[in-house]
C-alpha cells in the first residue's frame, strides 16, 4: 500500500515536471506531420492518409498532455483553476503564463472543430471556417514555444536551438505550401 | 358470398386471359371464387390413385412453375420412394415469390384459393400426406386471409389432411425450396449449404412434396380435364396454359395463355411496349431479350430455350424506349446484391462488385476494363452458392450485356445515351439514403477519396473523383463516412441527391 503511494507519487511528480515539456513535443509533431500531410508534390495520396493518421494520434497526444500539464500545475499550486482558462491572470510570470493559457484555449478550440470537422462540409458550417479555425495552430503553436521556453525552469541550451530549428522548418514548409497553392491553384478561386 | 374476403392487395394486378381462361376462369366476374362458384366452374375433383396421378403428370409433362422446372412426376415418384409406413409425406404449396416482378402465384392463392387447394389435395390424397402446408411471404395483402378462409370452407364439406398456413419473412432467395423447407420448420428462410431433396426430408424431415402454387393449380385443372382436354391448347411438348406476370407500361398483368403463344401476343395482352430497347424473360434471375428475339419469340420452355433463354417463374418485363436501361440494370442488380442472403463468401463479395461497376458505367463512371471486370465478376459467381441467387444474377447480368451492348458503348463513349432511369422495373426498398456528394468549387484532385473508398470513388485522367448518383450501399458506409473526414479540401459530404432538395 505505501509502495503504491509512492509509486504513484512518482509518477506525479515525473509527470508534473515533464508533462508540459510532452505537450510542447507532441504539438510540434503535430504541426510538423499536419504540414507533411498536406503536400503533394512528394507524397502520395497513400502516404498522405498515413501521415494524416499519424497527425490525429499526435493531436490526442498532444491534448492529453496538455490537460495532464494543465491539471498538475493547478494541483501544484502554482496557478489558479481560472488560469487554465482566462489568460494574463496568473501570478509570477504573469505574461508567459498567459501565452500558455491563450495556445491551450486555441488548441482546445482547434481539436473541438478538428473531431467535428464533417460538421463543415454541410449545413450552415462553411468548409472555409474550419479552414480559418485550424491555421489558428500556427499563432498557437509558437505562443506555446514561447511559453514553454519562458514561463518555466530555465531551458537546457539544446532545448531552445531545438525548437528554434523546428520553428524555421514549419516557416519554410508553410511557405513553401502556399507558394505550392498558388501556383496550382485555378484562376477562378 | 362471393367477395367476403375484404379485398386488399398488396397490388392488385389485372387478369387477362389468351383464349380460354383455364386457371383463371371466373376472374373476369369475380374478385374471389368461393368454394360453390368454384365446383360450379371446375366440376367436382377426383381422386386419382398415386399411379393414375404419376402417369398423368408424366403423359402432360407437368413442370414446376416456380422457376426450375422440374418434372412434377419425378416429384412424386421420389415422394413415394422415401415415404415408408408410419411416415406418412408432407405436401408444401410455395407461395414465397420472392421475384419482384412476380405476381401470379399470390394472385392465385387470394383470387383462387380452391383451385390451388385442389391440387395439393389431389396430391395429398394420392401420396397418403398427413398434412399440407401453405408457406406464403409476408406481406402478402390478402393471400393469407384468402387462403385461410378458403381452408375453413372446405373443412365444412370433405376430409382434408390438417392444412396450415406459415407466413415468412419475404426474402428473394427465401423461395428456394430448401430455404422455405426451413422457414417451416422454424430455422431461418434461407437456403441451406448442403443440398437435401425435400423429398428425402423436408417438413420435419418428413419426405415432402414442394411445389409452387400454380403447379398445383395447374394438376386440378388437368386431373378434371384430362390429358386429351388438357392438351387440347398448348405445344405438343408443353401442353396447357402458362401464367405470365407481364410488366410494362400499362402496369402489372396476370396473364394466362397457351404455351407456344407469341411474345408479342402476350405483351399486347398487358397492353405493354414491344418497342423498348429489351424485353427482361424469367424475372431478375432471367434473360434479356433483344427486341428482334423478342419480336418472333414463342413463349414456351421449348420457345425461350431457343433464344437461350428461360422462363423461370414466368416474370416477363418490357421496359419503354424512354428510360435508360443501364440505369434500370443497375437499380436491379443493386437490389439483387442487398437480397443475397450473406451466407456464401462468392455472392455476398461479387455481387456488390457486379453492382458497383453497373452503377457506375449506367451513371458515366465506367470504363472499358471496369465492364471487362463486371463480365468477369459475372462469369465467376455462376455455380458458388447454396441456390440459385449468383447464377440468376449472372444470368441476368450477362445478357443484359450483350441485348444493351449499344447503350453501352454510348455510356463509355459520352458518360450517358441521352435519357434517364424512370425506375420502370419493379425494386422493392430502393433505399433513398444519403449518397456522396462533391462541391466542385472545392475539389483540387488530391485523390485520397479514391484511396479511401475504392468502391465508391474512381479517379478520372485529371485526378478528379466519379461517383455514382446512387445510395450508398450499407456496408460501405463507413467508408463513405471516411472519405468525408479524409478530404483535405473538405469537399466530399454525405446527404440527398441534388434533385430531393426542395
Amino acid at each position: 500500500m505505501e509502495s503504491l503511494r509512492a509509486a504513484i507519487a512518482a509518477i506525479l511528480s515525473f509527470l508534473t515536471f515533464y508533462g508540459g515539456v510532452f505537450a510542447l513535443v507532441a504539438s510540434t509533431a503535430t504541426v510538423g506531420i499536419g504540414l507533411v500531410a498536406s503536400d503533394r508534390v512528394i507524397m502520395r495520396p497513400e502516404l498522405r492518409l498515413a501521415a494524416q493518421a499519424v497527425h490525429r494520434a499526435l493531436a490526442v497526444a498532444t491534448i492529453v498532455f496538455l490537460i495532464t500539464h494543465i491539471a498538475l500545475e493547478t494541483a501544484a499550486g502554482r496557478v489558479r483553476p481560472v488560469d487554465s482558462v482566462v489568460p494574463f491572470l496568473a501570478p509570477g510570470r504573469t505574461f508567459y503564463i498567459g501565452l500558455g493559457t491563450l495556445a491551450s484555449d486555441f488548441i482546445i478550440v482547434i481539436a473541438v472543430t478538428g473531431f467535428a470537422r464533417a460538421r463543415f462540409t454541410h449545413g450552415r458550417l462553411k468548409p472555409r471556417v474550419w479552414r480559418a479555425i485550424h491555421a489558428v495552430a500556427y499563432l498557437a503553436w509558437p505562443l506555446a514555444i514561447i511559453h514553454g521556453l519562458l514561463a518555466g525552469r530555465q531551458p537546457k541550451p539544446y532545448v531552445t536551438w531545438s525548437y528554434g530549428i523546428c520553428v524555421i522548418a514549419v516557416v519554410v514548409a508553410l511557405l513553401t505550401r502556399l507558394a505550392a497553392g498558388a501556383y496550382t491553384r485555378r484562376a477562378t478561386r | 358470398m362471393e367477395d367476403r374476403i375484404p379485398a386488399k392487395p398488396l397490388s392488385t394486378p389485372r387478369v387477362r386471359a389468351v383464349g380460354q381462361p383455364r386457371l383463371t376462369a371466373g376472374l373476369d366476374k369475380n374478385h374471389r371464387i368461393a368454394l360453390p362458384r368454384h365446383l360450379a366452374l371446375h366440376g367436382p375433383l377426383p381422386g386419382l390413385p398415386p399411379g393414375a396421378l404419376v402417369a398423368l403428370a408424366r403423359a402432360a409433362d407437368q413442370r414446376g412453375r416456380g422457376g426450375a422446372a422440374f418434372p412434377f412426376a419425378r416429384k412424386l415418384l421420389a415422394v413415394l420412394a422415401s415415404t415408408r409406413p408410419g411416415r406418412p409425406p408432407v405436401i408444401l404449396v410455395n407461395v414465397m415469390e420472392g421475384e419482384p416482378g412476380s405476381e401470379k402465384d399470390r394472385m392465385l392463392t387470394t383470387r383462387v384459393p380452391h383451385l390451388v387447394l385442389d391440387g395439393a389435395e389431389l396430391a395429398a390424397t394420392a401420396l397418403g400426406a398427413c398434412e399440407i402446408v401453405i408457406g406464403l411471404a409476408e406481406p402478402s395483402g390478402a393471400a393469407i386471409g384468402s387462403v385461410e378462409a378458403a381452408i375453413k370452407e372446405r373443412h365444412h364439406s370433405r376430409h382434408l389432411p390438417r392444412t396450415r398456413v406459415v407466413s415468412l419473412p419475404r426474402r428473394f432467395v427465401s423461395g428456394e425450396s430448401g430455404a422455405l423447407v426451413r422457414g417451416v420448420n422454424g430455422e431461418p428462410p434461407l437456403p441451406p449449404g448442403r443440398k437435401r431433396h425435400a423429398s428425402d426430408g423436408g417438413v420435419g424431415g418428413r419426405p415432402t412434396l414442394l411445389s409452387n402454387a400454380e403447379t398445383f393449380a395447374q394438376l386440378a385443372v388437368l386431373a378434371r380435364l384430362g390429358l386429351d382436354a388438357y392438351s387440347a391448347v398448348g405445344t405438343a411438348s408443353e401442353p396447357g396454359t402458362i401464367l405470365l406476370t407481364v410488366g410494362g407500361a400499362a402496369g402489372t398483368f396476370v396473364v394466362e395463355a397457351p404455351a407456344g403463344t407469341p411474345l408479342a401476343t402476350i405483351l399486347g395482352a398487358a397492353r405493354a411496349v414491344t418497342t423498348g430497347p429489351g424485353v427482361l424473360v424469367g424475372g431478375y434471375h432471367g434473360t434479356w431479350l433483344s427486341p428482334e428475339v423478342a419480336r418472333t419469340l414463342e413463349v414456351s420452355r421449348a420457345g425461350l430455350a431457343r433464344a437461350r433463354g428461360m422462363l423461370g417463374a414466368g416474370v416477363i418485363l418490357a421496359i419503354p424506349a424512354a428510360t435508360c436501361p443501364l440505369g434500370e440494370m443497375a437499380r436491379v442488380v443493386r437490389y439483387l446484391a442487398r437480397e443475397s442472403s450473406g451466407q456464401c463468401g462468392p455472392c455476398w463479395r461479387g455481387l456488390p462488385k457486379i453492382a458497383q461497376a453497373v452503377t457506375q458505367l449506367a451513371s458515366g463512371a465506367g470504363d472499358r476494363p471496369s465492364v471487362d471486370r463486371m463480365r468477369q465478376s459475372a462469369a465467376w459467381v455462376r455455380g458458388r452458392g447454396a441456390c440459385g441467387h449468383p447464377d440468376g444474377t449472372s444470368r441476368f447480368v450477362l445478357s443484359a450485356l450483350e441485348v444493351f451492348a449499344d447503350d453501352i458503348e454510348a455510356h463509355l463513349a459520352n458518360g450517358t445515351c441521352g435519357r434517364g432511369t424512370l425506375g420502370a422495373l419493379p425494386v422493392p426498398d430502393e433505399d433513398t439514403g444519403p449518397r456522396l456528394l462533391v462541391d466542385w468549387t472545392r475539389c483540387d484532385r488530391h485523390g485520397l477519396c479514391g484511396k479511401v473508398a475504392p468502391e465508391l470513388v474512381t479517379l478520372d485522367h485529371d485526378g478528379y473523383p466519379i461517383i455514382a448518383d446512387s445510395p450508398i450501399p450499407a456496408r460501405l458506409k463507413r467508408e463513405a463516412h471516411r472519405a468525408v473526414l479524409r478530404c483535405p479540401s473538405l469537399a466530399l459530404r454525405l446527404g440527398p441527391p441534388p434533385h430531393q432538395i426542395a
